[in-house]
């Protein structure tokens, strides 16, 4: 319960000096920015300014269509505020508003914030690890971090995902997202006039490329230089904030640093002071000054010969770049570029939309008045309104007065300034000499300060812009993208939008919970406290909510369902499977990573090119979903054969497993084939346990065509005459199959023949390589029963040597019965796949499911299908079969013994099951999305 | 399940979720045969005064355009254009298929919002693309049904853009279980792929029962499985991309690159193979706040033979009869030059429609003075009307396009209305504006 206020009181020592005075006083005055509003309040410096205010705000509150939701929303940024957010919902002041404008209208004003994720359900903390991990680090945790956060205690949970930030998967992390933002890596695939040598602003990088034309190696040059210069060029911006965060140097370094990161090619070209520990590994970045950067001087001297390029004669001097962080980064530079008549006011614009949460473009309307408009005398300084943004953006723009339009540092003649001509020399011109920006311009500055002479203005500019509160808001919105996989909502403006009051409750939230970020943020400046603060939150974490709450979050796209980009899906499939779509590392490509997902369908799949296409995709298309189908269909079988080739201590999906083991045994054993002629032909048995019901009984040949045994090549056939199934207890047999019948039983599949050569009479079953065959039994009585076989093994070997035969390894017949109904088997090895299904649903989805659960059910059913299905279509006994493919270089696996093609022996088709398991976990929405 | 059972329990949130539930259930025409709408969105701001909004020179005042000083507004038709860059060969060519629109007032010489204001026609946030619309109520469940190359894009949740930048790609793409270099060879047997298919669904649908998702989740399933529904006809357009071979390569001039033919090819490839209706193409590089009469006469040129190739190409895919071509920039450029000789941003600004044979072509409506400001006009007669005139702004473009291409009553697109007092009679064959309002327009000096 409220205690009872005075509102004038409340007025005074809560409103008036906190929000009237130090927000809304800097636009809403008669001659501001706001002055064509509504609503025009007094100074401090105005006698009574108290009262009067008070007495302004109840008049406006009595205007049409004004009331306290009207001004809640507009100190928010809603409505199309010019001004954007002043007061964040649910912060200290945005209270006192609402509870000040309630009083005196009687109003009921909303500002409870604890509503919102009531009803709404949360990963676990084991969850938040996995998905965290896959986004953060491109990896899946470890056991031990697993078990780290197994207590459920909050702050285990902070710090296993503290503990996720570093290595190179943190390191991709923080350059992917902060080039998202900033797009340098354009340069990529783009040329930039700053690396152009016959400039001569980099005097290394011309001598270099003379001199390498002069001896005929420019190729070289080009190769081992300037296309690492390039990337060095694209990368430098984004590698410094990885720098920072991964260093946990304070987050304002990202514009405060007096240093530049380099690769050691651009080390070389810019003269750099880096040092490497790798001076060939031009993926190494170090920091290190920029010392090479030559003014064009009277000292330079110089001459341009074709096919040669430029001498340099004699050196202008050459300065150590004033760096200051990101602002000066000649890539960043170079993405934002200016022009003789733009005079910086881009970099000032993209400056303070990344830096300062300000986006000018939206900040107040350009006018159209045509008078405004064709007004030639200086309107930028004069027209109230052009000064409505010039005020704010021109200072900053002249704090870059030092760079010109392509980002060279005082690129005008003799090095003095970057003044266009067009400005220093037509005629009527402002411009004295010394001058380093223009005159009809405001002086550099910041929001009201000059930047003081004697003092570089870029690195006082990025002194200023960390001091701004506004800095640590701009760090988190920088980051959210990077993080939710959405951006920041941007504020509703048309109340009669059918969605408004959805969108404007999200947008409330949303704010609140940044700024909170932020002025936790301002407090440390370390980044990775705030990058752990929204992976805890609701934002990431969200999994489900109540009906009740579907309606207030229908305009909420963030939790569980981002879709991910190209590259995370590609690290997140090597993370779990490992292997990457056709992953190679070719000579054109510096021998560096290739894959079908970051390269050739990057665009197609809804990634970015940091140039034309700037905007990931954050929803699924036909056409993305069929690339996403193509990833999973062309990788899941050499996934599968490439981790059952391996050791099994060293196996990523299938450790415990052979390709021998499916779910459905009730029980197994084997039979020892005696007799290695037909006149040793006799009755091979063994006893099985077995349930009653309609059960399957599999015999599996693992005996290989032809095969080296010891320095004789033998091949092993064996032969069956018949089958019988006998009750132990009673003797009764229970089934009987000749040859002949169990022949026609697998006709299509089995890999042999019914032969007769044996004995005219007795046709036999001759198995020719590895496979199953199966017969259908009947048991009503469960128990023990005996599996006779009436058989033997022929034996084809390249000697005579009987004594030597009689020493080949034959490997026992494999004898099995399955159950059709995998679902409710209840056995050894079913408890085995569901809890290895669990699993890998788990590591796969991200889901906590039991293994009794459906979506296990499901994988049982499709393995088993799947089985079943090759098993009657294919005699291959491989995991390929006429008409497939497998990416899968058997080559690889040749030896002297052993062709690499028998890698894919599959004689019960469990491989050839889970090469469908994997491609249905790896095709389902829950692995495209997290 | 039928589709309203689907509908029902794929709702999702946000506006599309406010539309009445007999409009998610219309029927889906996958052989579409109505027109096909294709906007190209030149980016940057083109100078009208250079193309469709001829100026001349004022005797004593600053040059409005350089082409001015030797060249004359000419005429095609009843179309006046200026004497720059390819102009000629343009307009001579097409003025019968065009219908100008002068004096469009974007209220804005910020980029951003006039791209908004221009492809939306609403200056705030939040309305979506014609096309996005056109596609939504026309094809929603076409694979491709809306192209969009990079420009603006909004959707408002109704429709998804797709960008087709790589042919080769998505050839590859399109029967995903088999391999590329040999087709009859299968990634995945066809068995399995139909195994895998149900168990997919009915994940799906099961999901999308559960009514605790979130609104992300909800989406993220319901956007899959009408991806993948919807997909099986792509391979209509690897097909026809393998009848028409080669497709353009990037072009590039002093300081632009485009990509724009080859923008053409492929989204009249996917009309033609039946897996889209509307597409956004996107030409940038008209910011010329310097060089202008040199960047701006190299990109208006591209532009122009850029914008004949798609029709000779339509021609050539059987589809020109059926296509509805709109092109339209942020707004214009200053009727005067800055320092630089560039010119800087101007509100006011044209967009060219055009149709084969249209009754409504050959014509030009709205007006601008010398110093390229508005003149109001009556929205019926179409003339200039000092005094209780209308001015055009982008909501009455897009209102009238969006009657004349047949969506206008889709329950669609209740909740994206305009507030228009006035309705032109932009597509009324019977009247015009003319534009020789002001004499000093054809004034050289």
């Amino acid at each position: 319960m409220k205690e009872p206020f005075d509102s004038r009181e409340y007025f005074e020592t809560k409103l008036s000096e906190q929000i009237i005075q130090g927000r809304c006083i800097a636009c809403h005055t008669g001659s501001g920015a706001a002055a064509t509003s509504r609503l025009q309040l007094e100074p401090s410096t105005t006698n009574n300014h108290q009262m009067v205010n008070r007495a302004i705000l109840a008049e406006f509150l009595g205007q049409t269509g004004v009331d306290s939701s009207f001004i809640l929303a507009k100190v928010q940024g809603l409505l199309g505020h010019g001004g954007a957010q002043q007061l964040a919902f649910g912060s200290t002041d945005y209270i006192a508003l609402a509870e000040y404008l309630s009083l005196v209208t009687g109003e009921q004003v909303f500002t409870d914030v604890g509503e919102f994720w009531s009803g709404v359900g949360l990963l676990s903390h084991k969850e938040t690890l996995r998905k965290a991990a896959i986004i953060i680090a491109g990896r899946l945790p470890t056991e031990a971090e697993y078990a780290s956060v197994a207590d459920n205690k909050e702050a285990s949970l902070k710090l296993a995902l503290r503990n996720l930030m570093q290595g190179d998967g943190f390191h991709q992390f923080l350059t992917e997202g902060a080039n998202d933002r900033l797009l340098i890596e354009k340069f990529l695939s783009a040329g930039t006039d700053f690396l152009d040598f016959n400039a001569a602003k980099l005097v290394e990088g011309a001598k270099m490329r003379y001199q390498a034309n002069l001896d005929g190696n420019y190729a070289a040059f080009d190769r081992n230089i300037v296309s690492h210069a390039y990337e060095g060029y694209s990368r430098a911006a984004t590698e410094l904030i990885a720098y920072v965060v991964d260093n946990e140097k304070p987050y304002t370094e990202i514009l405060t640093a007096n240093y530049t990161m380099l690769n050691p090619a651009l080390n070389i070209l810019y003269r750099g002071t880096a040092s490497f520990d790798d001076d060939a590994n031009q993926y190494e970045y170090q920091p290190g000054k920029m010392t090479g950067f030559m003014l064009n001087d009277e000292n330079f001297k110089s001459e341009y010969f074709e096919g040669l390029g430029l001498r340099i004669d004699s050196e202008g001097q050459t300065i150590t770049w004033p760096h200051a962080g990101v602002l000066n980064d000649p890539g960043f530079l170079g993405r934002y570029p200016s022009t003789a008549t733009n005079r910086n006011r881009a970099r000032s614009r993209w400056t303070q939309y990344f830096f300062l949460d300000f986006d000018i473009e939206k900040s107040a309307a350009r006018t159209n008045d045509p008078l405004a408009l064709a007004d030639k005398d200086n309107p930028t300084m004069k027209n109230p309104n052009c000064t409505v943004c010039h005020e704010v953006m021109d200072p900053v723009a002249g704090a870059f007065q030092d760079y010109g339009d392509v980002g060279y540092y005082k690129d005008s003649w003799l090095g003095k300034d970057s003044l266009p001509d067009t400005y220093k020399w037509t005629a009527g011109s402002l411009y004295q000499v010394g001058d380093t920006w223009y005159r009809d311009m405001r002086n550099p500055g910041f929001y009201g300060q000059v930047a003081p002479q004697g003092e570089d203005s870029m690195q006082w500019l990025a002194k200023k812009i960390v001091a701004d509160d506004r800095f640590a808001v701009s760090a988190i919105k920088f980051w959210w993208p990077a993080i939710m996989g959405s951006k920041t909502l941007t504020a509703p403006e048309e109340i009669s939008d059918a969605d408004y009051t959805q969108k404007a409750e999200i947008f409330s939230q949303q704010s609140l919970f940044i700024n909170h970020l932020a002025d936790d943020l301002r407090q440390h400046f370390n980044l990775k406290d705030s990058l752990v603060s929204l992976l805890m939150s609701p934002w990431f974490r969200a999994t489900n909510m109540s009906e009740a709450q579907r309606e207030k979050h229908a305009s909420n796209t963030t939790g569980v369902g981002m879709l991910l980009s190209p590259e995370r899906l590609d690290r997140k499939t090597k993370a779990i499977v490992g292997k990457l779509w056709g992953e190679h590392y070719p000579e054109w490509n510096n021998y560096q990573l290739y894959t079908d997902l970051q390269q050739t369908y990057r665009i197609t799949y809804g990634g970015i090119d940091s140039n034309g296409v700037i905007n990931r995709a954050e929803e699924m298309t036909s056409v993305m979903s069929q690339v996403a189908l193509t990833h999973a269909a062309e990788m899941s079988c050499g996934v599968v054969l490439g981790d059952f080739v391996k050791a099994d201590d060293q196996r990523l999906l299938f450790n415990g497993f052979s390709n021998r083991d499916v779910p459905n045994i009730v029980d197994e054993s084997s039979i020892e084939l005696k007799g290695l002629k037909i006149e040793n032909l006799q009755v091979n048995a063994t006893v099985l346990t077995l349930p009653t019901g309609s059960l399957d009984l599999v015999m599996t040949n693992f005996a290989k065509d032809y095969e080296d045994a010891d320095g004789v090549w033998v091949d092993i056939n064996p032969t069956i005459f018949s089958l019988e199934v006998i009750s132990v207890v009673s003797g009764k047999t229970v089934a009987s199959y000749s040859a002949q019948q169990i022949f026609d039983l697998n006709s299509a599949s089995v890999s042999g023949a019914l032969e007769t050569w044996q004995h005219p009479s007795l046709p036999a079953l001759v198995l020719y390589n590895p496979g199953s065959i199966s017969v259908p039994i009947a048991i009503t009585q469960a128990g023990e029963y005996r599996i006779e076989l009436s058989s033997y093994v022929d034996i084809w070997a390249d000697t005579y040597n009987l004594a030597q035969l009689a020493q080949v390894e034959v490997p026992d017949l494999a004898v099995s019965v399955a159950s059709d109904d995998v679902v409710n088997l209840k056995t050894a090895s079913s408890d085995k796949f569901r809890r290895h299904l669990t699993q890998m649903i788990f590591n796969f989805w991200g889901r906590t499911v039991s293994p009794d659960s459906g979506e296990v059910d499901d994988l049982l059913v499709l393995f088993e299908q799947s089985r079943q299905a090759k098993s009657t279509r294919s005699n291959w006994a491989h995991i390929q079969e006429e008409g497939s493919s497998c990416s899968f270089d058997y080559s690889a696996y040749n030896t002297p013994e052993q062709d690499g093609w028998a890698m894919g022996s599959d004689p019960v088709y469990a491989m050839s099951a889970w090469r469908t398991v994997v491609f249905y976990l790896m095709s389902d929405y829950r692995y495209l999305h997290e | 399940m039928n589709r309203r059972d689907f509908m029902k329990m794929t709702g999702v949130g946000s506006i599309a979720a406010s539309l009445p539930l007999s409009f998610k259930l219309h029927a889906v025409d996958e052989e579409f045969t109505g027109k096909f709408l294709v906007n190209l969105q030149v980016e940057g701001a083109w100078d009208v005064s250079s193309i469709c909004d001829p100026k001349m020179n004022v005797p004593g005042e600053a040059i409005v355009n350089s082409w001015a000083q030797q060249g004359e507004t000419q005429t095609a038709g009843k179309i006046h254009y200026a004497q720059f860059a390819n102009n000629a060969a343009f307009f001579e060519k097409y003025y019968q298929d065009m219908l100008i629109i002068n004096g469009i007032d974007s209220q804005t010489n910020s980029h951003s919002a006039g791209v908004t204001h221009n492809w939306s026609g609403r200056i705030s946030a939040g309305y979506p693309t014609l096309t996005a619309l056109y596609a939504a109520v026309n094809a929603p469940n076409l694979p491709i049904n809306y192209i969009n190359n990079g420009g603006y894009s909004e959707t408002a949740g109704l429709t998804r853009y797709t960008r087709l930048s790589d042919s080769y790609a998505i050839k590859n793409i399109v029967r995903p279980t088999e391999s590329n270099w040999n087709p009859d060879e299968k990634w995945i047997p066809d068995v399995d792929n139909d195994l895998v298919k149900q168990l997919r669904n009915k994940q799906m649908l099961e999901k999308l029962s559960n009514g605790t998702l979130t609104i992300r989740e909800r989406l993220a399933i319901n956007n899959y499985k009408s991806s993948l529904d919807n997909a099986s006809i792509l391979t209509r357009f690897a097909d026809e991309l393998n009848q028409v071979g080669s497709l353009y390569e990037d072009e590039r001039g002093t300081e632009f690159w485009s990509s724009l033919k080859r923008q053409m090819q492929l989204a009249l490839i996917s009309m033609k193979a039946g897996v889209s209706v509307a597409a956004d193409l996107q030409i940038g590089g008209f910011d010329t706040h310097s060089n202008h009469d040199v960047l701006q006469s190299e990109l208006m040129a591209h532009t122009t033979d850029s914008i004949d190739f798609f029709w000779e190409f339509a021609g050539q895919m059987g589809l020109a009869e059926r296509i509805v071509l709109v092109v339209t920039s942020d707004f214009s450029r200053t009727p005067y030059y800055n320092d630089s000789n560039g010119k800087d941003h101007w509100p006011v600004g044209s967009a060219i429609i055009m149709e084969l044979d249209a009754p409504w072509g050959n014509r030009v409506v709205g007006l601008t003075d010398e110093g390229q400001n508005v003149v109001p006009i009556n929205p019926l007669t179409l003339q200039p009307q000092q005094n209780g005139g209308s001015i055009i702004y982008p909501k009455h473009v897009m209102q009238a396009l969006r009657e004349y291409m047949g969506i206008s009553n889709s329950p669609l697109l209740n909740p994206f209305p305009f507030n228009n007092s006035e309705n032109f009679a932009f597509f009324n064959p019977s009247v015009s504006t003319p534009q020789n309002a002001d004499p000093r327009n054809s004034i050289r000096i």
